[in-house]
Formats: structure tokens, C-alpha cells, sequence
């Protein structure tokens, strides 16, 4: 009976108690964030004066100095350009890679797959030294090809074990199904198996995207032409030894931002869970 | 239609041999039904058939065509699974009208079949519907329906009624019996379940441990069992099994009881140790005299319509099915006849 009495309040006070701790989380998850904007914002040069959490004197001089006087836009192309390629053709290899691996049973199976997850426990710098050395004899350093094939060194391995994991989670019967009902091997890949892995492989497209888009080492290192800069290698730019344009170092952060954030909506709307649901049982 | 031969296969996984020199004829038109215990081998059968699972060795015909190497698309056949395996990202309409698709029919052709079939199960309201908004056992008339729309020559039918619940199951068995007897296709059904078996097979292939038990029409397997294995597997409750020894002359001993027998069973000689069975129906409660079981009762289990007593006769625990009301209690000692025209010898 007691507890009967109390109930009403013990909802109200846990949602109010709870929208304390989101919002608190928030405005720490956030504030980084907003303090670039008004860095972002402050005009060239001061920066380091700003004692406002508002910017008294706010201005775009900071974006338009980057797309006018420095090759963002460029640099930003770039970023595109390598990280839809590796994470593209990571994603080709990962589904081929990963079905075989969920599908077939071959000896040495566990082991090829445990050597696939091995290359992922190398820190990138270990790799990169010999990465170049590789680079050098292909005639690939300096050259955009030679930053994807970098790239998606990083990315496939993962891509791999994950579509597998993906792949793992369809039932054969669909596949089988399929093949009984006037498929080829390949058909019921594609017309039952992959439709059925999209959430899957939109998640791989951004693990890539992403992994991509933020490397800094290899784009640093295999890449020395300003023209071939990707928008990591350029932000790092306007740092110097003795002086840092902080207002467009924040300015160029967030226009970084931004293609992250588009490629992940647009592909949210492919990773919906329970696509499997009603096939079986 | 087609008729369906299994010759000589033989499947084995490394050094497992799941099943072992099968034999199977099947004629056209007919409704066979593999039935066994988990691990028998008889969805792997079926799979072989399918073209799902290669042969280790042996043939499987179809129409007299040997289909060995055959990919499945082109055994003109069509299965059933076990858990529906209903293509998720596809409507209802789209699932039954897949087949189609897949050998290029014309679309008004495929529209016309796959409205037929709907009909035909019932689905026609659920026909722009996902796999996932409809019930188990809606699911598996778009399962059926995408098996009835291709007209294949022979069904397959995978254990597709063990995930509905109990009066679902009998309705969509008895669906499955008047399918057969509309499309007089030939149909392989796998089930462990017996009393699937009985009511719909013309005839019931029992495999046990990778080989056939027996094959025969339901009463065949029912009233002249092959082995104690088929005479426990067909009949519920299960067939009661004594073990005893051939006495002379036309008795058998069982326990210390002697039971005489209306004729000596071929092939058993003086003093040869046998198995007796009765089914419980079959053994009735008696006085105590010459030729009967004594034991001691120890459950009573209402039926409705009639009782199910389990008796302790001697190391073997014996069930009998009576009409008859019943007051005894349990721990009573109980007299019980055998008919001898009713019992089946088994060599031991």
C-alpha cells in the first residue's frame, strides 16, 4: 500500500533525475565543440583573448580566408575522394572475404581468419615505416592511388571479420531457399544474402568513412605534395613551431566535421535492426 | 509429376556415416513420409535430393533422370523448410512469386500464379504484407504458396509444421493432405513426429541410425512391425516390449509366465531369446490364472476417454490402455492378459 502511494512520484523524480544527467552529459560532450564555434567565430588573431563563453564581435572572416587564401576546398576534395574509394573498396573485399568465410568450410578457416583479426592488433605507426619502404619500390608515395591502397590496409580487416559476423547472422536456409527457387550461387547471394546484410554494410561503409577521414599518419607520411593534402593533413597545417592560427585551425575543424556528419545520416536510414525478423520461425 | 529413386547412398562427413546403403523407391504421385529420431538422416535425404548436400556415394533419380549432379535450380522440385526460410526484405507477393522471377516468367503470368496460390491458402488479404506482420502459421501457407507456384514435379517438405503450436499443426496437416490431393504432385515429407507420419503418408519410410527400419503403408508399419525399433517408433503410446524366451512347443516365456501361442513363429528355436510385443490397447486386466502378467500398478492417467495404467512387471515397465473405469490405487497388484494373436515376436 505504501509503495502504491508512492509510485506516482517515483517515475517523475527518476525522469527528472535522468534529464539532469543527459543534459549535464551533453553540455560536457558538447561544450568542446561550441568552444570551437566561438574560436571559429572570433575574428583572426584573437583568439587567445576570448573571455566570453559569447563571441562579442562574431565574424566568417576566419571560413572565408579558407576557401578564399588556403586550399580547404582542395583539401577537403581530397579527403572525399580517398576516403569513398577505401571505404568503398574495403567494402567490396570485406563482403566478398567475409561471405566466404561465413559460408565455406575450408581447413585453416579459424586460422586465416585469426591472422586477418592479427593485423589489426599492429599500432599503425609499427606499419608504416615498412609501408613506405613498399610505397617507394611501387611508385606509390606521393600519389592519391597510393593513399587509398593505404587506407584500406587499415579498413579491410575489420570490414572482413565484421561482414562475416554479418554474414553469419542470415540463415543458409534463405540462401538455400533461393537455390531451390532458380538461383545460381552468385543469385542468391545477391538477390537474398546481401539485400539482407545492408545494415551490415552501411556500418562497415562508415566504420571506413571515417577511419579514413580522420587518419592523419599515412596521409602525413606517404603524401608530401600540398595539392594531394587531405583536410587532416591540412588542419595540421596551421600549426606552426612558433604560432598557431587557432581561429582558422577551429574554423577548418568544423567544415571537417561536417562530410562525417552527412555520410553518417544518409546512411543511418540503411541500418535498421530487425531485417531478418519473419524469415524464420 | 515424377517418380523419385534413392539407389545405394551414401552420405558421410569425414569418418561419420550418416546414412548407409539407402534404397528408396518412390512412385509418381505418391506421398511418402521419412520419419525417424533426431540424427537419422532423414532431412539430410531430403537435402540430398534438394541438391543441397552432395552424395558421397550412390544415385538419386528423378522422372528416371539421374540428378546427382544437378544444381538444384534444375531438379524441378520445390521444399518446404523447417523455419519457413521466408525471404524477409520481400511482401508476401514478392516471396511466392520469387520462383517465378528467378526463370523469367512474364509478369502478368506471375501476377495471375501467384494470385491463384494465394487464393488457393488463403493469403490473398496478406499479400502486400511482410514475413514479419503475419502469424506462424500464415508464414507457413506463403512458405507452401511459394512451393504450390511453380508446379514443381515433385514437393519436399522439411519438418514444416515442428514450430506450430498443436491445433495449429493438425489444421495445416490436414491443409497439406488436401493439397496432395488436389495437385496429386509427388510429396516427400521429413517429420519425427509419428502421428504426422500416420495420417498423411501412403507410405512411411522409418529410418533409424542412417538406414531404413522399414517401409510400408501406416497399417502395415502398425499391425506387422519389421523390428522392435518400429514397433516402439509407430503408435502412440508406445508398443510394450518383454524380453522372453521360446519355450518349447508354441509357447513363450515371459518372466515366469508361460503364453501360449497360436502357431510357432518361424525362424525361433527351443530355448531362443526373444522380444514380445503387445500394444497397450491390446493387453486387458484379467484374474490371476495360467498365461497372465502379474504387476504392480503405479499410475493412473486419465484420458477422457479412456485410462492409461502404467504397470511394474517384473524389470519392465508395461503400459495398457483401457476404456474401462478404473478404481484401483496405486501399489495394488494387477492380473494381465495378452491375446496371443495380438502379440509380435521379435528375434532378439
Amino acid at each position: 500500500m505504501i509503495l502504491g502511494r508512492a509510485a506516482p512520484f517515483t517515475p517523475l523524480l527518476i525522469i527528472t533525475l535522468r534529464t539532469i544527467a543527459i543534459v549535464a552529459l551533453a553540455m560536457v560532450a558538447l561544450f568542446p565543440l561550441y568552444w570551437m564555434l566561438v574560436i571559429a567565430l572570433t575574428p583572426t588573431g584573437l583568439g587567445r583573448q576570448v573571455m566570453t563563453f559569447f563571441p562579442t564581435t562574431p565574424t566568417l572572416e576566419n571560413f572565408v580566408t579558407l576557401f578564399a587564401d588556403r586550399p580547404m576546398a582542395r583539401w577537403i576534395w581530397n579527403s572525399i575522394l580517398v576516403a569513398t574509394l577505401a571505404s568503398a573498396i574495403s567494402l567490396a573485399f570485406g563482403t566478398t572475404c567475409g561471405y566466404a568465410l561465413s559460408r565455406l568450410r575450408f581447413r585453416g578457416a579459424n586460422l586465416l581468419l585469426i591472422a586477418v583479426l592479427t593485423t589489426q592488433m599492429m599500432p599503425a605507426t609499427s606499419i608504416i615505416v615498412p609501408l613506405y619502404m613498399l610505397f617507394r619500390a611501387w611508385g606509390l608515395l606521393d600519389t592519391m592511388q597510393g593513399m587509398v591502397v593505404g587506407h584500406i590496409s587499415l579498413v579491410v580487416p575489420l570490414a572482413i571479420w565484421m561482414s562475416k559476423g554479418f554474414f553469419d547472422s542470415i540463415p543458409t536456409d534463405l540462401e538455400s531457399a533461393a537455390r531451390i527457387d532458380g538461383c545460381t550461387h552468385a543469385g542468391a547471394f545477391f538477390h537474398v544474402a546481401l539485400p539482407l546484410a545492408v545494415p551490415g554494410l552501411a556500418a562497415i561503409f562508415i566504420y571506413g568513412f571515417v577511419t579514413s577521414w580522420h587518419d592523419f599518419l599515412f596521409s602525413r607520411t606517404l603524401v608530401t605534395s600540398q595539392e594531394l593534402w587531405t583536410a587532416a593533413n591540412g588542419i595540421a597545417s596551421f600549426r606552426g613551431e612558433y604560432f598557431t592560427l587557432q581561429e582558422l585551425q577551429m574554423a577548418a575543424s568544423l567544415v571537417f566535421a561536417i562530410p562525417v556528419v552527412v555520410v553518417f545520416f544518409v546512411m543511418q536510414r540503411w541500418i535498421v535492426s530487425g531485417a531478418l525478423s519473419g524469415s524464420i520461425r | 509429376m515424377a517418380s523419385v529413386e534413392f539407389k545405394s547412398i551414401t552420405k558421410r562427413y569425414d569418418a561419420l556415416d550418416v546414412l548407409n546403403d539407402v534404397d528408396i523407391s518412390i512412385s509418381d504421385g505418391e506421398f511418402v513420409v521419412f520419419v525417424g529420431p533426431s540424427g537419422c538422416g532423414k532431412s539430410t535425404l531430403l537435402r540430398m535430393l534438394a541438391g543441397l548436400e552432395p552424395i558421397t556415394a550412390g544415385s538419386i533419380s528423378i522422372s528416371s533422370e539421374v540428378v546427382n549432379a544437378l544444381p538444384p535450380r534444375d531438379r524441378d522440385i520445390a521444399m518446404v523448410f523447417q523455419n519457413y526460410a521466408l525471404y524477409p526484405h520481400m511482401s508476401v507477393g514478392h516471396n511466392i512469386g520469387f520462383p517465378l522471377r528467378m526463370v523469367g516468367t512474364p509478369k502478368p503470368e506471375i501476377e495471375r500464379r501467384v494470385s491463384e496460390a494465394a487464393e488457393m491458402l488463403g493469403l490473398t488479404p496478406y499479400l502486400a504484407r511482410l514475413p514479419r506482420e503475419l502469424s506462424g502459421g500464415q508464414r507457413q501457407r506463403v512458405a507452401m504458396g511459394r512451393a504450390v507456384v511453380r508446379e514443381p514435379s515433385v514437393f519436399l517438405f522439411d519438418e514444416p509444421l515442428s514450430n506450430l503450436d498443436a491445433s495449429l499443426r493438425v489444421r495445416m496437416r490436414g491443409e497439406i493432405k488436401r493439397l496432395h490431393q488436389r495437385l496429386g504432385t509427388t510429396m516427400i515429407y521429413v517429420t519425427h513426429d509419428q502421428i504426422e507420419a500416420m495420417t498423411l503418408a501412403d507410405r512411411i519410410v522409418v529410418l533409424r541410425g542412417g538406414k531404413v527400419e522399414q517401409i510400408g503403408t501406416p497399417l502395415e508399419l502398425y499391425n506387422s512391425p519389421a523390428s522392435p525399433f518400429v514397433a516402439q517408433f509407430i503408435g502412440s503410446p508406445a508398443m510394450n516390449i518383454f524380453e522372453g524366451t521360446m519355450d518349447d512347443e508354441c509357447f513363450v516365456r515371459i518372466t515366469e509366465t508361460r503364453i501360449a501361442l497360436g502357431t510357432r513363429p518361424s525362424g525361433i528355436s527351443s530355448g531362443a531369446p526373444l522380444l514380445v510385443g503387445i500394444r497397450p490397447h491390446d493387453v486387458a486386466l484379467g484374474d490371476p490364472g495360467r498365461g497372465t502378467l502379474s504387476g504392480e500398478l503405479q499410475l493412473v492417467e486419465e484420458m477422457g476417454n479412456a485410462r492409461l495404467l502404467t504397470i511394474q512387471v517384473g524389470g519392465t515397465s508395461v503400459q495398457i490402455e483401457t476404456q474401462h473405469q478404473i478404481a484401483l490405487l496405486p501399489g495394488a497388484t494387477v492380473h494381465l492378459t495378452m491375446p496371443p494373436e495380438k502379440l509380435h515376436i521379435f528375434p532378439k
